[in-house]
């Protein structure tokens, strides 16, 4: 076995992610299989995306295809470039469009998990904020030769800032947007730290009424159901100016507009989609990247799915050359195969691999134990359709922590047993009462 | 005097007490200030209307509240019509008015704004129907919470309109959705005025409550009724309907309903809507004519909720004569202050609800009056025997004379199979879920108490029909979503109602809204509504509305009603009314006159204790004086046995068959003793009316008929040959 070195810090972050069943966000080139075509063409988005384009993506898999560890690892790449990623998963309270409020629902996640490359784990927006008035700032002392002892050192900073506000007037909303920088740059330097979040609560969408943001901050505006796509350009544009490459929009679980029961919000989320999707194919949008993710019946299904909206289908349908063994890349639509067994075992190998290493170990498992293991589970996976590598990798270090410490023990025993309780699928985790247990359709 | 609750009562109540004048707490008042103040069980008040039931269940949890105030809405009140809430609003009132206990209401009518009001500052008692909680339910499942997290007590006013019906195993459904959302039990008090049986209805309101039901005793006051049943000959109906009031004796007959009803405070109930607007509307003539008052009001489901609000309002408030015309709307205890007397048009089709409908009279101290008018058109003089007897008109001394000889109330029928409400909850329980999984939605949905008979095999059958009728739709994940089709109902308000609901048209006068209809009249075409006549000037079939303008004259029209379930017992009752000779009181001199025709007329043809009367060549009449269930019971019988059932009257079925009369008999006795399985009888589908039928596998409505309807039990002990 090759030794790789993997920090502790890494390896321990993954193992704990795995664990429990969530996508790892640091390490995941360490696990990666496969996927180079895909992560190419997402890669060469993201260059796109540096030079002032937009691009616009659907990654389409099944359940179990490892879309989530895909976005993941995109979203892991774009930081490291130093992009600025906001990410959200849609539920029936956060959608596109919504009649109680859940686009800005949506809106708001994003933006609480607006994250850089120092900050990955959300709640970026303040300090991208900071990091470009103490840029300016230094820009300004080293320029004009001043220091912020001298009196118009402020006025200096301030005029800076209004080059940069100014070319953003121009649009949608850029006017409010560019009056709320200018507040907050206000309330840095008086330091006033309530003003300074009441601006951000506004930049949030964290206001309900106008009347409420016109009281505190005198903006007759607030990010809405209706607009809140108006202020992600928005941002896309100031971050850029703030020194970042551009802003990455990464939206998983679409499925559930595919769910919404009310074919008028389903139509208008479907709406909001082309309208976004027009935009950046369009050139109309830049230095924005949307990623959204999605099962193939979201796509595909022709009475509630996507594909029901005739404008969308005709756009995003794939071209007539292209099948399962000829894909075209460069269309919106990046279709995720579910992994095949032979890459299910390599990575099971690596996980395996990286256990050893990080409790510094050497294990007694041989390739006829791991293959014991993965017959133990894809016998499960052919009976249950909710088995995906998810819950094959939590079982197999569960069953990797359980011979680290019980070393007289063996796979063959552990599985043997009966004993040993599966992982479940995430859907299956409401109480359900043994009686009910076994009432499929 | 400590034991006397009065004193446990809030100060507040107390005041009330002494500011009204009311010299002592009620009998059923203090049963229920005991019940409430010294247990912890669920409480059932039954007894005659105007007992001051509703009082006796406020007093005491409104002191509970007083004392400890409930941090959500304290006391849900729940109330089969809309038209009570807004009465029940008023009474109350008075009541709370220093109390700072606030009482909502919630229903249709009732403006967003006050809604919203209250799931602000949720507190106090809401009055609302249960279509209003589904609709919560469905569409604001985290509210249920806020508004009713710390909930004591769901008063269920006029308990005994829920059992038995599809409405009522809904609100059990909802109550205890609510239950194991909020996570506690509160108590829950019913209030019903006449009870056959309390224990049905005492299982009933403890269902899914696991707590106890007292019932106090509450001695009945005999209270004075009195009766009056009279007969007319009404010339033959026509089909166009036209100068039917120009004859002579149709004019005795609206003379007498007018005569009677003159100057008084009265209601006349229709069976049937277009009954009641056609007497209405003759009334207003003969008023006209003789230049009285036109004091005559109308009161039914199709009218307008303003219309039914503004009659209410002038019914309560003027202390004037006022004559209603209404159907089953006002049985219900809509406070209408004290009415002298019932006007009753034909039986009544239950002794239930013959004492509803009583009992809206002599409310405090007067005696309780009802005059019965039966018609009876002109017969054909080649008409068979058992055409020639008015069994309606016999049929209301039956339930007259089982009430003051026995006492006696129809039981009330739980359904065992109620499919129609498993559709209905099942849907609004996915409204309110989302996607779900088959196990999690039937745990949901098939632990919910009144479903407990229906097998896991059967919902699953159930279900995977609801997927193929796409009602429901079964994603990759194996996992439920409301399908296309479904997602069209649930999404429309109509959903919350489970009862039926025709396609109804809006009635309008230029702008100005008359009532709904069902039926589609055509252009030209005239009929009766809230007590006029209109005439169709346009219709806008798209927004379902029927222009019409005010004309005179008058016209008759019919609505669609659904045939009302008759007792065994009432049948029995009957004959006994025809063989005996007994006189009765109540009965006016041309009642009398047909009754003994009646009798003279079965006693010549020999019909009362005869089982088999030929009828023709290979035809007979089975007199078996079974009720609708058990008659249709033989029905099925008699043809696996191979007779013909050519008809089915009032008092026994007609056979065609080439059999003797003897062996007929042979045959009757054999149904009478041997096992029956009721499963391998009907051979043909059958099923009971219902309003989400058409959602339901055949097979399974077909169950439910064999399991709900037939009544093998009845029809054999009930046989007499």
């Amino acid at each position: 076995m090759v030794e790789t070195k993997i920090p502790k810090r890494i390896s321990s972050a993954l193992l704990n992610s795995l664990t429990v069943g969530v996508v790892p966000r640091v390490g995941l080139e360490h696990i990666a299989i496969g996927r180079n075509k895909e992560i190419d063409a997402l890669l060469y988005d993201i260059n796109n995306i540096e030079e002032g384009g937009a691009c616009f993506r659907f990654i389409v898999g099944k359940y179990g295809s490892g879309k989530s560890f895909l976005l993941q690892h995109i979203r892991n790449y774009a930081l490291e470039k130093g992009f600025v990623v906001v990410d959200s998963d849609l539920s029936p309270e956060r959608r596109f469009v919504g009649s109680k409020g859940q686009g800005l629902a949506n809106y708001k996640e994003l933006m609480q998990n607006m994250s850089t490359k120092t900050k990955s784990d959300g709640g970026a927006l303040s300090l991208i904020l900071e990091r470009w008035i103490s840029g300016i700032q230094t820009l300004v002392a080293k320029k004009y030769f001043v220091t912020p002892e001298d009196n118009y050192f402020l006025k200096c900073v301030e005029d800076k800032v209004f080059d940069v506000v100014n070319e953003m007037e121009g649009m949608v909303h850029g006017f409010d947007f560019a009056r709320a920088i200018n507040l907050y740059l206000k309330a840095y330097n008086s330091g006033d730290d309530n003003k300074k979040s009441a601006v951000l609560r506004w930049f949030r969408g964290e206001y309900s009424t106008k009347t409420e943001a016109n009281k505190e901050l005198g903006i007759n505006v607030i990010v809405s159901d209706d607009n809140w796509y108006e202020y992600l350009k928005l941002f896309s544009q100031f971050i850029v100016r703030a020194g970042y490459k551009g802003l990455i929009v990464i939206i998983d679980e679409l499925v559930n507009l595919y769910k919404i029961s009310n074919s008028i919000t389903r139509q208008s989320n479907y709406e909001k989609i082309l309208t976004i999707f027009n935009d950046t194919m369009q050139g109309k949008a830049k230095n924005i990247g949307f990623i959204l993710g999605g099962t193939p019946q979201f796509i595909e299904d022709p009475r509630r799915g996507l594909f029901s909206y005739e404008a969308l289908k005709s756009r995003i349908e794939e071209g007539r050359f292209s099948n399962a063994g000829l894909r075209d890349m460069f269309g919106p639509v990046i279709r995720l195969e579910v992994l095949t067994s032979d890459e299910l075992f390599f990575l099971v190998q690596k996980i395996l691999e990286i256990h050893t290493i990080h409790y510094g170990y050497q294990s007694k498992v041989r390739h006829e134990d791991l293959m014991v293991f993965m017959q133990a589970e894809f016998s499960r996976i052919g009976t249950d359709e909710f088995i995906t590598p998810r819950e094959v990798i939590r079982d197999f270090l569960e069953i990797l922590n359980i011979l680290y410490q019980n070393p007289n023990m063996s796979i063959q025993g552990i599985l043997g047993e009966g004993e040993f309780e599966f992982a479940k699928s995430n859907l299956i985790d409401k109480k359900i009462h043994e009686e009910y247990a076994e009432f499929v359709l | 005097m400590i034991t006397n609750p009065f004193y446990k009562l809030a100060p507040f109540i107390q005041d009330y007490i002494y500011r009204n004048k009311w010299t002592e707490l009620r009998e059923v008042q203090v049963a229920a200030c005991k019940v409430i103040f010294d247990t912890d069980d669920n409480l059932l008040l039954s007894s005659g209307t105007a007992s001051g039931k509703t009082e006796a269940a406020f007093l005491p949890v409104l002191t509970e509240l007083y004392e400890k105030s409930s941090a959500s809405v304290g006391v849900l009140y729940i109330s089969p019509l809309k038209a009570l809430i807004n009465d029940q609003f008023y009474r109350l009132d008075g009541l709370l008015e220093e109390a700072h206990i606030s009482v909502h209401r919630w229903h249709g009518d009732v403006s967003q704004n006050d809604k919203n009001k209250l799931l602000k500052h949720p507190k106090g008692v809401l009055q609302i129907t249960p279509e209003s909680l589904e609709g919560m339910l469905m569409n604001k499942k985290s509210e249920i919470i806020s508004l009713f997290w710390d909930l004591r007590y769901i008063i269920i006013d006029e308990l005994h309109n829920f059992m038995g019906c599809d409405r009522g195993v809904q609100l059990l459904c909802i109550m205890e959705r609510i239950q194991k959302l909020i996570n506690i039990i509160p108590r829950r008090i019913g209030l019903s005025a006449t009870l056959g049986d309390f224990k049905q209805a005492e299982k009933w309101l403890s269902s899914g409550t696991g707590k106890n039901v007292i019932t106090p005793k509450i001695s009945m006051k005999s209270q004075k009724i009195r009766l009056a049943v009279e007969h007319f000959w009404l010339a033959k109906e026509q089909e166009d309907d036209k100068n039917d009031d120009t004859d002579e004796k149709n004019k005795q007959y609206l003379e007498y309903i007018y005569k009677n009803t003159f100057a008084k405070r009265c209601i006349i109930f229709g069976n049937s809507r277009s009954e009641i607007e056609y007497i209405i509307a003759t009334m207003k003539q003969i008023a006209k004519k003789n230049r009285t008052d036109d004091i005559y009001y109308i009161h039914h489901g199709n009218i307008s909720a303003t219309i039914r609000e503004y009659t209410e309002k002038a019914m309560k408030t003027l202390d004037e004569p006022i004559v209603t015309g209404a159907t089953v709307t006002l049985e219900l205890g809509v406070d209408i202050g004290s009415l002298e007397r019932i006007m009753q048009l034909d039986s009544p089709f239950t002794v239930s609800s013959f004492l509803q409908r009583i009992g809206r009279t002599g409310r405090r101290g007067t005696s309780s009056e009802m005059w019965f008018v039966c018609k009876e058109y002109e017969h054909n003089p080649d008409e068979i025997l058992l055409k020639l007897i008015n069994w309606n008109f016999i049929q209301c001394i039956a339930i007259i004379q089982l009430y003051i000889e026995e006492r006696w109330i129809e039981p009330i029928d739980m359904q065992r199979l109620p499919y129609g409400i498993l559709y209905h909850q099942t849907m609004s329980i996915m409204a309110s879920l989302g996607e779900t999984n088959p196990s999690y939605l039937a745990q949901t949905v098939l632990s919910l108490t009144p479903f407990k008979n229906i097998s896991k095999e059967d919902y699953k059958l159930f279900l995977n029909y609801l997927v193929y009728i796409k009602h429901l739709e079964l994603s990759e994940r194996r996992s439920l979503l409301i399908g296309l089709e479904g997602e069209k109902l649930i999404n429309s308000f109509k959903f919350y109602a489970v009862f039926k609901t025709y396609n109804e048209y809006s009635v309008k006068n230029e702008s100005i809204e008359i009532g709904t209809i069902q039926v589609k009249f055509p252009k030209g075409e005239r009929f009766a509504l809230a007590g006029q006549t209109w005439e169709v000037i346009d219709i806008d079939d798209k927004n379902q509305i029927i222009f019409v303008k005010k004309i005179q004259g008058k016209s008759k029209n019919r609505w669609f009603g659904e045939g009302a379930i008759i007792h065994t017992k009432i049948l029995k009752k009957m004959r006994e009314v025809i063989e005996g000779e007994e006189e009765y009181k109540y009965l006016h001199p041309n009642a009398i006159k047909r009754l003994s025709e009646i009798r003279k007329l079965a006693s010549n043809a020999k019909i009362i204790n005869r089982t088999i009367v030929k009828l023709g060549v290979n035809e007979y009449c089975i007199l078996s004086w079974l009720g609708t269930r058990a008659l249709t019971t033989l029905c099925y019988c008699l043809e696996k046995k191979g007779l013909e059932v050519k008809k089915v009257v009032t008092i026994g079925v007609c056979v065609s068959t080439t059999k003797a009369e003897d062996e007929i008999m042979n045959i009757l006795k054999e149904i009478k003793e041997e096992k029956i399985d009721k499963y391998a009888l009907v051979n043909k589908h059958a099923e009971i009316g219902g309003k989400f039928n058409q959602y339901i596998p055949k097979e399974l409505l077909q169950k439910q008929y064999i399991e709900d309807f037939l009544d093998i039990e009845d029809m054999q002990i009930n046989l007499e040959l």
